[in-house]
Protein backbone atom coordinates (compact mmCIF):
# COMPACT_ATOMS: atom_id res chain seq x y z
CA UNK A 1 0.00 0.00 0.00
CA UNK A 2 1.28 3.07 -1.29
CA UNK A 3 0.87 6.86 -0.92
CA UNK A 4 0.22 7.22 -4.49
CA UNK A 5 -2.38 4.83 -4.24
CA UNK A 6 -5.27 6.50 -2.29
CA UNK A 7 -6.67 10.18 -1.68
CA UNK A 8 -5.78 10.50 2.04
CA UNK A 9 -7.37 13.98 1.93
CA UNK A 10 -10.55 12.12 2.36
CA UNK A 11 -10.26 9.53 4.73
CA UNK A 12 -14.32 9.08 4.58
CA UNK A 13 -14.57 7.77 0.92
CA UNK A 14 -11.36 4.62 1.47
CA UNK A 15 -12.46 1.64 2.52
CA UNK A 16 -12.48 0.02 6.35
CA UNK A 17 -9.00 -1.97 5.01
CA UNK A 18 -7.09 0.92 4.16
CA UNK A 19 -8.40 3.27 7.09
CA UNK A 20 -7.71 0.54 9.82
CA UNK A 21 -4.19 0.37 7.81
CA UNK A 22 -3.90 4.04 8.36
CA UNK A 23 -4.75 4.08 12.09
CA UNK A 24 -2.79 1.14 13.41
CA UNK A 25 0.00 3.17 11.57
CA UNK A 26 -0.61 5.90 13.97
CA UNK A 27 -2.99 8.20 11.49
CA UNK A 28 -5.22 9.64 14.18
CA UNK A 29 -7.51 11.05 11.79
CA UNK A 30 -7.81 7.30 10.22
CA UNK A 31 -9.46 6.33 13.94
CA UNK A 32 -11.68 9.34 13.98
CA UNK A 33 -13.40 8.02 10.93
CA UNK A 34 -13.13 4.61 12.56
CA UNK A 35 -14.91 5.85 15.41
CA UNK A 36 -17.66 7.71 13.29
CA UNK A 37 -18.17 4.90 11.10
CA UNK A 38 -19.44 2.70 14.00
CA UNK A 39 -20.32 4.48 17.03
CA UNK A 40 -23.81 4.70 16.52
CA UNK A 41 -23.38 0.67 15.82
CA UNK A 42 -21.82 -0.07 19.41
CA UNK A 43 -24.00 2.71 20.92
CA UNK A 44 -27.08 1.02 20.60
CA UNK A 45 -25.55 -2.74 21.17
CA UNK A 46 -24.77 -1.35 24.98
CA UNK A 47 -27.48 0.44 25.24
CA UNK A 48 -29.81 -2.23 24.04
CA UNK A 49 -27.61 -4.32 26.81
CA UNK A 50 -27.34 -2.21 29.71
CA UNK A 51 -30.68 -0.22 29.51
CA UNK A 52 -29.86 3.36 30.77
CA UNK A 53 -28.42 6.13 28.38
CA UNK A 54 -25.69 7.24 31.43
CA UNK A 55 -24.21 3.62 31.51
CA UNK A 56 -24.56 3.23 27.40
CA UNK A 57 -22.48 6.63 26.93
CA UNK A 58 -19.78 5.79 29.76
CA UNK A 59 -18.98 2.31 28.30
CA UNK A 60 -19.02 3.38 24.29
CA UNK A 61 -16.08 5.88 25.37
CA UNK A 62 -14.55 3.41 26.81
CA UNK A 63 -14.91 1.06 23.75
CA UNK A 64 -13.60 3.59 21.26
CA UNK A 65 -10.84 4.35 24.07
CA UNK A 66 -9.57 0.83 24.41
CA UNK A 67 -9.83 0.22 20.86
CA UNK A 68 -8.17 3.69 20.27
CA UNK A 69 -4.79 1.83 22.53
CA UNK A 70 -4.78 -1.03 21.06
CA UNK A 71 -5.48 0.18 17.40
CA UNK A 72 -1.62 0.24 16.64
CA UNK A 73 -1.33 -3.98 17.17
CA UNK A 74 -4.70 -4.15 14.99
CA UNK A 75 -3.93 -6.57 12.18
CA UNK A 76 -6.55 -6.67 9.48
CA UNK A 77 -7.57 -10.52 8.79
CA UNK A 78 -10.81 -9.97 6.48
CA UNK A 79 -12.76 -9.61 9.43
CA UNK A 80 -14.83 -6.23 10.02
CA UNK A 81 -13.85 -4.23 12.20
CA UNK A 82 -17.07 -3.73 13.81
CA UNK A 83 -16.42 -7.79 15.00
CA UNK A 84 -13.03 -6.25 17.09
CA UNK A 85 -15.07 -3.56 18.60
CA UNK A 86 -18.31 -5.39 19.67
CA UNK A 87 -15.37 -7.76 21.05
CA UNK A 88 -14.56 -5.29 23.06
CA UNK A 89 -18.23 -3.69 23.65
CA UNK A 90 -19.18 -7.69 25.10
CA UNK A 91 -16.59 -7.69 27.39
CA UNK A 92 -17.07 -4.48 28.87
CA UNK A 93 -20.79 -4.90 28.93
CA UNK A 94 -19.92 -8.13 30.95
CA UNK A 95 -17.73 -6.97 33.44
CA UNK A 96 -20.33 -3.84 34.06
CA UNK A 97 -23.16 -6.56 34.60
CA UNK A 98 -20.70 -8.54 37.08
CA UNK A 99 -19.33 -5.67 39.03
CA UNK A 100 -22.66 -3.89 39.54
CA UNK A 101 -25.02 -6.55 39.31
CA UNK A 102 -27.45 -3.70 37.95
CA UNK A 103 -29.18 -6.11 35.74
CA UNK A 104 -32.52 -5.71 37.02
CA UNK A 105 -32.32 -1.64 36.67
CA UNK A 106 -32.99 -1.64 33.26
CA UNK A 107 -35.60 1.10 31.77
CA UNK A 108 -35.43 1.12 28.08
CA UNK A 109 -38.85 2.64 28.00
CA UNK A 110 -37.23 6.04 28.06
CA UNK A 111 -36.41 5.70 24.48
CA UNK A 112 -38.33 3.55 22.87
CA UNK A 113 -41.30 4.38 19.69
CA UNK A 114 -43.95 3.25 21.97
CA UNK A 115 -46.71 4.45 20.69
CA UNK A 116 -48.36 6.24 17.16
CA UNK A 117 -48.82 9.81 18.17
CA UNK A 118 -53.00 9.45 16.85
CA UNK A 119 -53.03 6.52 19.76
CA UNK A 120 -55.23 6.69 22.39
CA UNK A 121 -53.95 6.46 25.90
CA UNK A 122 -55.74 3.10 26.76
CA UNK A 123 -54.09 1.86 23.51
CA UNK A 124 -50.75 3.39 24.64
CA UNK A 125 -50.72 2.13 27.68
CA UNK A 126 -51.37 -1.80 26.37
CA UNK A 127 -48.62 -1.08 23.70
CA UNK A 128 -46.41 0.16 26.46
CA UNK A 129 -46.74 -2.61 28.29
CA UNK A 130 -46.55 -5.33 25.85
CA UNK A 131 -43.46 -3.64 24.73
CA UNK A 132 -41.70 -3.69 28.67
CA UNK A 133 -42.68 -7.42 28.68
CA UNK A 134 -40.88 -7.81 25.68
CA UNK A 135 -37.54 -5.59 26.42
CA UNK A 136 -37.59 -7.78 29.97
CA UNK A 137 -38.11 -11.12 28.37
CA UNK A 138 -34.91 -10.12 25.91
CA UNK A 139 -33.08 -9.41 28.96
CA UNK A 140 -33.33 -12.68 30.07
CA UNK A 141 -31.45 -14.31 27.58
CA UNK A 142 -27.85 -15.30 27.53
CA UNK A 143 -25.79 -12.53 26.33
CA UNK A 144 -24.63 -14.26 22.97
CA UNK A 145 -28.74 -14.00 22.11
CA UNK A 146 -29.32 -10.69 23.13
CA UNK A 147 -26.47 -10.00 20.69
CA UNK A 148 -28.37 -11.64 18.30
CA UNK A 149 -31.55 -10.08 18.36
CA UNK A 150 -30.18 -6.40 18.51
CA UNK A 151 -27.84 -7.38 15.26
CA UNK A 152 -30.57 -8.46 13.27
CA UNK A 153 -33.45 -5.96 14.71
CA UNK A 154 -31.81 -2.95 15.28
CA UNK A 155 -28.65 -2.89 13.44
CA UNK A 156 -30.59 -4.68 10.14
CA UNK A 157 -27.61 -7.47 9.43
CA UNK A 158 -27.77 -10.04 7.53
CA UNK A 159 -27.40 -13.51 8.89
CA UNK A 160 -23.99 -14.05 7.08
CA UNK A 161 -22.84 -10.34 8.56
CA UNK A 162 -24.05 -11.58 12.16
CA UNK A 163 -22.04 -15.10 11.79
CA UNK A 164 -19.10 -12.70 10.75
CA UNK A 165 -19.28 -10.36 13.90
CA UNK A 166 -20.04 -13.21 16.21
CA UNK A 167 -17.54 -15.70 15.03
CA UNK A 168 -19.94 -18.50 14.21
CA UNK A 169 -21.14 -20.46 11.10
CA UNK A 170 -24.54 -18.72 9.02
CA UNK A 171 -25.89 -22.51 10.03
CA UNK A 172 -24.94 -22.16 13.26
CA UNK A 173 -27.09 -18.39 13.47
CA UNK A 174 -30.19 -19.47 11.72
CA UNK A 175 -30.20 -22.30 14.59
CA UNK A 176 -29.42 -19.84 17.26
CA UNK A 177 -32.04 -17.28 16.29
CA UNK A 178 -34.68 -20.16 15.81
CA UNK A 179 -33.36 -21.14 19.50
CA UNK A 180 -33.75 -17.49 20.55
CA UNK A 181 -37.48 -16.91 19.55
CA UNK A 182 -38.30 -19.81 20.97
CA UNK A 183 -36.63 -18.85 24.11
CA UNK A 184 -38.21 -15.36 23.87
CA UNK A 185 -41.56 -16.69 23.77
CA UNK A 186 -41.35 -18.70 26.76
CA UNK A 187 -40.20 -15.94 28.75
CA UNK A 188 -43.19 -14.08 27.46
CA UNK A 189 -45.23 -16.73 28.84
CA UNK A 190 -43.99 -17.05 32.11
CA UNK A 191 -44.20 -13.36 32.64
CA UNK A 192 -48.03 -13.40 31.47
CA UNK A 193 -48.70 -16.39 33.91
CA UNK A 194 -47.11 -14.31 36.21
CA UNK A 195 -49.07 -11.01 35.98
CA UNK A 196 -52.36 -12.93 35.48
CA UNK A 197 -51.91 -14.62 39.16
CA UNK A 198 -51.52 -11.47 40.66
CA UNK B 1 -42.89 -26.82 13.13
CA UNK B 2 -46.68 -26.64 12.94
CA UNK B 3 -48.61 -23.63 11.74
CA UNK B 4 -49.56 -22.13 15.06
CA UNK B 5 -46.07 -22.12 15.72
CA UNK B 6 -44.80 -20.25 13.00
CA UNK B 7 -47.48 -17.86 13.65
CA UNK B 8 -46.14 -17.33 17.05
CA UNK B 9 -42.71 -16.73 15.53
CA UNK B 10 -44.05 -14.59 12.80
CA UNK B 11 -45.62 -12.67 15.22
CA UNK B 12 -42.56 -12.44 17.49
CA UNK B 13 -40.34 -10.89 14.87
CA UNK B 14 -42.74 -8.42 13.92
CA UNK B 15 -42.72 -6.93 17.40
CA UNK B 16 -39.27 -7.28 17.41
CA UNK B 17 -39.00 -5.14 14.43
CA UNK B 18 -41.21 -2.02 16.21
CA UNK B 19 -40.22 -2.40 19.49
CA UNK B 20 -36.53 -2.61 18.87
CA UNK B 21 -35.49 0.67 17.08
CA UNK B 22 -32.17 2.22 16.26
CA UNK B 23 -31.14 4.98 18.38
CA UNK B 24 -28.98 8.22 18.17
CA UNK B 25 -26.53 8.58 20.38
CA UNK B 26 -26.57 12.50 21.73
CA UNK B 27 -24.18 14.51 19.59
CA UNK B 28 -22.88 16.24 21.95
CA UNK B 29 -21.34 13.25 23.79
CA UNK B 30 -20.47 11.92 19.72
CA UNK B 31 -18.72 15.33 19.51
CA UNK B 32 -17.09 15.32 23.36
CA UNK B 33 -15.44 11.13 23.21
CA UNK B 34 -14.15 12.55 19.47
CA UNK B 35 -12.48 15.31 20.56
CA UNK B 36 -11.15 13.40 23.67
CA UNK B 37 -9.73 10.77 21.62
CA UNK B 38 -8.42 12.81 18.69
CA UNK B 39 -7.10 15.70 21.19
CA UNK B 40 -6.00 14.21 24.17
CA UNK B 41 -4.97 16.64 26.98
CA UNK B 42 -1.30 15.71 27.70
CA UNK B 43 -1.97 16.55 31.94
CA UNK B 44 1.22 15.74 34.06
CA UNK B 45 0.51 14.50 37.07
CA UNK B 46 2.87 16.35 39.45
CA UNK B 47 5.37 13.88 41.65
CA UNK B 48 4.71 14.47 45.35
CA UNK B 49 8.02 15.73 46.74
CA UNK B 50 7.28 13.90 49.69
CA UNK B 51 10.83 14.13 51.84
CA UNK B 52 10.48 17.91 51.20
CA UNK B 53 6.51 18.02 52.37
CA UNK B 54 7.75 15.80 55.70
CA UNK B 55 10.88 18.22 56.47
CA UNK B 56 8.53 21.52 56.46
CA UNK B 57 5.48 19.72 58.53
CA UNK B 58 8.36 18.68 60.75
CA UNK B 59 9.96 22.58 61.07
CA UNK B 60 6.40 23.77 61.41
CA UNK B 61 5.69 21.22 64.30
CA UNK B 62 9.23 22.37 65.88
CA UNK B 63 8.74 25.83 65.19
CA UNK B 64 5.53 25.81 67.11
CA UNK B 65 6.87 23.82 69.92
CA UNK B 66 9.43 26.25 70.43
CA UNK B 67 7.20 29.41 70.35
CA UNK B 68 4.96 27.47 72.79
CA UNK B 69 8.24 26.43 75.37
CA UNK B 70 9.38 30.11 75.01
CA UNK B 71 6.27 31.44 75.73
CA UNK B 72 5.78 29.12 79.10
CA UNK B 73 9.01 30.70 80.26
CA UNK B 74 8.49 33.82 79.88
CA UNK B 75 5.00 34.28 81.74
CA UNK B 76 6.96 32.04 84.04
CA UNK B 77 9.66 34.72 84.46
CA UNK B 78 7.25 37.20 84.99
CA UNK B 79 5.48 35.03 88.13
Amino acid sequence: MTDTQFDYSNLESLSDEVVIQLASEGNNEAFGVIYQRYITAIYNYIYYRTGNQHDAEDLTARVFHRAYGHISSYKYMGLPISAWLYRIAHNLVANYHRDSKRKNEVNLEDHIDIHAPGDLPETALIVTQENDELLSAIHKLTPDRQQLIILKFVEHLSNVEIAVIMGRSEGAIKSLYHRTLISLKNYLDIQKNESENL
Amino acid sequence: MTTGSIDNEMYLESKLATTLNQIQPDPGFVDYVYEKIMHPTHSRVEKVKSGIGLITIGFGLFLGALVIWVAKKVRKSRD
